[in-house]
């Protein structure tokens, strides 16, 4: 049984570690502009990073190639200051668990033990079975206490698929978040641990992708459907457009009138929210959790479901995500998080 | 008015998913489907011994069915009806025990640091664990309504034998052996395999450590053998294991539990729910061993049922619909639950005269209506043929007939396939004098008859940027190709438009106009096929296939000749296909975006029969196509199906102009390739 707690930044403050070193940082790579801007804060704030790892994505690099950039591998390195003695790994961004278990090579090769190391990770870029799954094996098996997360807001997003950019011939490759499904799954190592007599609930965390979430309902079918909007957004007009994006599932009245509200940006509301829900409901229902929101919002449930065991996280994984899915950079936030053992 | 009512003024129609609906709501919209029940004459029996497997497109009513036939639904319905639940085993055959299978748990009995052996052991525990929780929340339900009264004797008996069945050794202290006791047993088991899901994939070779492991069928078989030793209402009493979802299982898991079915004991039976093609095998998890249709289990398919009682199918749709309309104070009180009532029917003919004129025309004066663009059409074909400018004056008269445009239709289209002016004024003039003794008259009836609706489709496409309606009851029930969501969505989509324009107004109306009915089949078309791409695997090889085929239907709707109307299928030989094609078409007809039909003969008597397909019809508002099963399209080869799934939009461009015969089709029917992606500037 663990707790978590944590505290919110801006960027500019970055609490504990200004004037301070890093252990390890991990970060992405992605065609989205907001990419750097956590190492690069870091950077200007004269931080030392002992060690960096970088998830080198195998179709980032293969997205690069195809905009015939020469060397996406010198590009990256470049703009991440690497050495020879960071650590980049070539793994898939849609095999989570190789991408850990390389990861825990890593590790296991460079630090006797994390327990007590001053880790950050960046995550802005990253999809969210690898934040899931990465946070739960520093926590849970490196037994890790605090962890530093990054993120950089973007600035907007591009537009999504609709029927009228279909008929644009000019439509870009960066008109969509994800394309097309693999599984509705649970995100390994949060399946939950249900109890077989009690009726079951899905709390939606809405995002854009409003099929996403009707897809997530139909695979789950649960008894009572909560869903979940980001307010306040990270721009006033978000909040409506995931409102409209899931007009599908708010049609239904019956869950129309559960919809609650979380900050875009502050998993630890993402979280108290959750929980709020979780008193009201966990002794008659199986929860489950689908963070088909900001980023953000993703990390507050993935919190939420590491204190609670029961809890499990379902995730539409698509066959294909869109590297370069926002334009520019908004804040950039520290959020801390603390585990309570 | 009063407040109360206004505030009653929803949307009939707005939940329709019975996967999401509780026990009451399955039992307030519940309308016995005659037609499947009916199937107990041959032999399917819905309540009786043989399992059957209920096979059906998303939506067609499987999981209303099943929930439906549930020990919580059928006690809640019979103290309904009773003053209490004394006789409810007198007053039934089975006891049903509902479960679904949960897609994304059961993807999770997979992992590759596990054997695979690890997860089939795994699996079966697993489903052992939930049946036998099952059945102590089945007891303990028909308990509490007083529906069975077993006294502690027994229960600890049937308590006592089932742990015993799981582990000899467990501690057998006869005040444990409650039903209570024994779920958290169960519990404590079900919870170490969550244990395991969770901790797996962060292990290097995991392995399942927890004993015991029950054994397949010990529970699910031999605690319903217990009920019947220890409770006498349960004898002669089937147990019906309903099993919904089938097609979420993995290969392995259907394997065990077509084991079961294979060599189920009474009293239990299974009815399984499961998409078409939602069955990836029929093997039993015994080396050659497999389930044979009527040896081991009874089939019904929901649509081909529905679809072929065309007349109980709309009775059937018309009272759904009507539980639902009676649901709301505002249209019960008001009378207002006939859905055929609000929609009305459909008249080809009005529709025609309305996209000519805008109105009913009742007299025109030959030198303006000559103007119009299907007369001015007829002029082209005879100028084609030499006539000249005169006699074309004289013989127009004589070929048009604004009381019917449709008529008009016809008549240029015999002038296209090449009838002399005086062949097609003979037939046209028979038939008009209704001269039912002159075989003139049944030829042109004939073909006006089958035609018409093929002749609407061609004068709308003479009229952009007219579009065609699609409204009225009986359109409605074609288009939801025997899927009862369908007609739900549709009817939910209409009446939301409706209601946002009219509010109140249309409580007066009684009506929903066509327009409003058609813009609400379109939203429903265009929502059916935006998400199509997130099926999983294969989304997006099925949505490029489908919007090919819609290009290819639509331009066989313009063909001015009419050579095979109302195309919206196509013929293939699945045997020369690709494994990974046949498998996109089979997730196409597990999702129902395609539905296959009982195959036909090549039009080559040498060759093959073929496999037959045909697009879902909720589909034919967004490609302005027909809602029925008519014209047939030369077969598809290999290549063709391949270029409209995996070619570049080049390709494709090439293969729809074939395929659809696109010879005359003009300029204006451009625009629906630009829609669907496949035309780029040509």
């Amino acid at each position: 049984m663990i707790k978590v707690e944590g505290f919110v930044e801006k960027g500019k403050v970055l609490g504990e570690y200004v004037n301070s070193t890093v252990d390890l940082f991990i970060t992405g790579i992605s065609l989205e502009e907001r990419c750097p801007k956590g190492w690069q804060m870091l950077k200007e704030k004269n931080i030392k990073i002992k060690n960096k790892v970088i998830f080198y994505f195998k179709e980032v690099i293969k997205g690069f190639n195809q905009k015939s950039i020469e060397n996406p591998q010198k590009y990256f390195d470049k703009l991440f200051d690497n050495s020879p003695r960071d650590c980049k790994l070539d793994v898939s961004l849609y095999d989570e668990i190789t991408g850990l278990m390389e990861l825990e090579k890593y590790l296991n090769d460079s630090f006797s033990e994390l327990k007590d190391k001053k880790v950050v990770i960046d995550f802005s870029i990253m999809i969210k079975p690898y934040i899931f799954i990465l946070l739960k094996y520093l926590l849970y098996v490196r037994n890790m206490e605090k962890i530093y997360l990054l993120y950089t807001e973007p600035a907007s997003y591009h537009k999504l698929r609709l029927k009228k950019v279909l008929k644009n011939n000019n439509q870009e490759d960066s008109e969509y978040f994800t394309k097309g499904t693999v599984k509705i799954g649970e995100v390994p190592t949060y399946s939950g641990e249900q109890e077989l007599t009690k009726k079951s609930a899905l709390i939606v965390l809405l995002g854009f992708e409003g099929e996403r979430a009707v897809q997530v309902l139909n695979a789950v079918s649960p008894d009572l459907t909560i869903p979940v909007n980001g307010f306040p957004a990270y721009r006033p007009e978000f909040k409506d457009r995931s409102i409209l994006s899931n007009e599908e599932l708010l049609k239904d009245s019956e869950i129309m009138k559960e919809l609650m509200y979380a900050p875009a940006n502050d998993p630890f509301e993402t979280k108290n929210t959750l929980e709020e829900i979780y008193l009201k409901y966990y002794e008659n229902y199986n929860i489950s959790v689908s963070p088909l929101g900001t980023k953000p919002m993703a990390i507050g449930s993935c919190l939420f479901a590491l204190e609670h065991s029961s809890v499990r996280i379902i995730y539409p994984y698509p066959l294909e995500y869109n590297i370069k899915s926002s334009k520019g950079f908004g804040e950039i936030w520290n959020y801390t998080v603390s585990i309570l053992r | 008015m009063n407040k109360d009512q206004k505030m009653d003024l929803i949307n009939p129609f707005a939940s329709f998913n019975a996967s999401l609906m509780n026990d009451d709501e399955i039992m307030k919209y519940w309308v016995q489907p005659q037609i499947l029940f009916e199937r107990q004459a041959i032999g399917v029996d819905l309540t009786g011994n043989i399992p059957v497997i209920l096979m059906g497109g998303r939506g067609t009513g499987k999981t209303t069915l099943l929930k439906f036939m549930s020990n919580e639904v059928q006690v809640k319905k019979y103290l309904s009806e009773h003053k209490d639940g004394r006789n409810f085993f007198k007053d039934t055959p089975y006891i049903g025990v509902y479960y679904r299978f949960d897609g994304p748990s059961l993807s999770s009995f997979t992992d590759r640091h596990a054997e695979e052996v690890i997860w089939e052991t795994l699996f079966k525990h697993y489903f052992e664990i939930v049946i036998g929780q099952k059945y102590i929340a089945m007891l303990l339900n028909l308990k509490k309504n007083k529906c069975l009264n077993f006294n502690s004797k027994s229960e600890k008996n049937i308590v006592y034998k089932a742990m015993m069945f799981i582990d000899t050794d467990y501690p057998q202290k006869e005040e444990i052996c409650t039903l209570e006791n024994f779920s958290k047993i169960l519990q404590s088991m079900a919870d170490k395999i969550f244990q395991f899901i969770n901790e797996a994939p962060l292990q290097k070779e995991p392995e399942f450590r927890s004993r015991p492991i029950i054994p397949p069928g010990k529970l699910i078989f031999g605690m319903a053998e217990l009920f019947i030793e220890e409770i006498p209402e349960f004898q002669r009493k089937n147990i019906v294991i309903l099993l919904d979802e089938y097609e979420n299982l993995l290969l392995q898991q259907q394997k065990i539990v077509n084991t079961l079915i294979k060599h189920v004991k009474q009293p239990v039976t299974f009815r399984i729910g499961a998409r078409i093609n939602g069955f990836r095998t029929y093997d039993t998890l015994n080396e050659g061993e497999f389930l044979m249709e009527d040896a081991d289990y009874r089939k019904i398919l929901f649509e081909d049922i529905l679809l072929s009682h065309t007349e109980k199918y709309k009775n059937l749709l018309k009272e759904i619909a009507r539980k639902r309309l009676e649901s709301i104070n505002m249209f019960n009180e008001n009378n207002l639950t006939d859905i055929e009532e609000w929609l009305g029917n459909f008249d080809p003919v009005n529709e025609a005269l309305e996209v000519v004129s805008g109105r009913k025309v009742q007299n025109h004066h030959i030198n303006k209506y000559k103007n119009q663009k299907h007369i001015q059409e007829i002029i082209k074909e005879l100028k084609k043929r030499n006539i000249s400018d005169v006699e074309i004056d004289k013989l127009l008269p004589q070929l048009i007939y604004p009381k019917n445009t449709l008529i008009e239709m016809l008549n240029l289209l015999l002038l296209r396939r090449k009838y002399s002016p005086k062949e097609i004024i003979n037939l046209f003039n028979s038939y008009i004098a209704r001269k039912k003794n002159e075989s003139k008259f049944e030829i042109y009836k004939d073909l006006y008859e089958k035609n018409k609706l093929a002749l609407l489709f061609q004068l709308i496409s003479l009229y952009s940027p007219k579009k065609k309606m699609y409204a009225g009851f009986d359109v409605f029930s074609m288009l939801t190709s025997g899927i009862i969501r369908n007609f739900l969505e549709l009817c939910y989509q209409c009446f939301n438009i409706a209601l946002f324009y009219e509010g109140e107004e249309l409580l007066k109306k009684r009506r929903i106009s066509q327009k409003y009915q058609t813009e609400g089949a379109e939203t429903r078309a265009e929502k059916f096929y935006n998400v199509i791409d997130i099926i999983p695997k294969y989304g997006n090889n099925i949505k490029s296939l489908v919007g090919s085929l819609g290009a290819v239907f639509n331009a066989c709707h313009m063909d001015s000749r009419l050579r095979e109307p109302e195309v919206t299928y196509f013929c293939v030989d699945k045997s020369l296909l690709s494994e990974d094609v046949r498998k996109i078409l089979n997730t196409a007809v597990q999702w129902s975006v395609l539905q296959q039909k009982k195959s036909m003969k090549s039009k080559s008597p040498t060759e093959l029969l073929l496999d037959v397909y045909a697009l879902n019809h909720i589909l034919a508002p967004y490609f302005c196509i027909s809602y029925r099963l008519r014209g047939r399209i030369p077969a598809f080869s290999k290549r063709d199906i391949e270029t409209l799934i995996f070619g570049n939009d080049d390709e494709k461009r090439k293969t729809i102009r074939r395929l659809g015969r696109w010879l005359d089709i003009d300029k204006r029917q451009l625009s629906l390739f630009d829609l669907i992606e496949v035309e780029k500037g040509d």
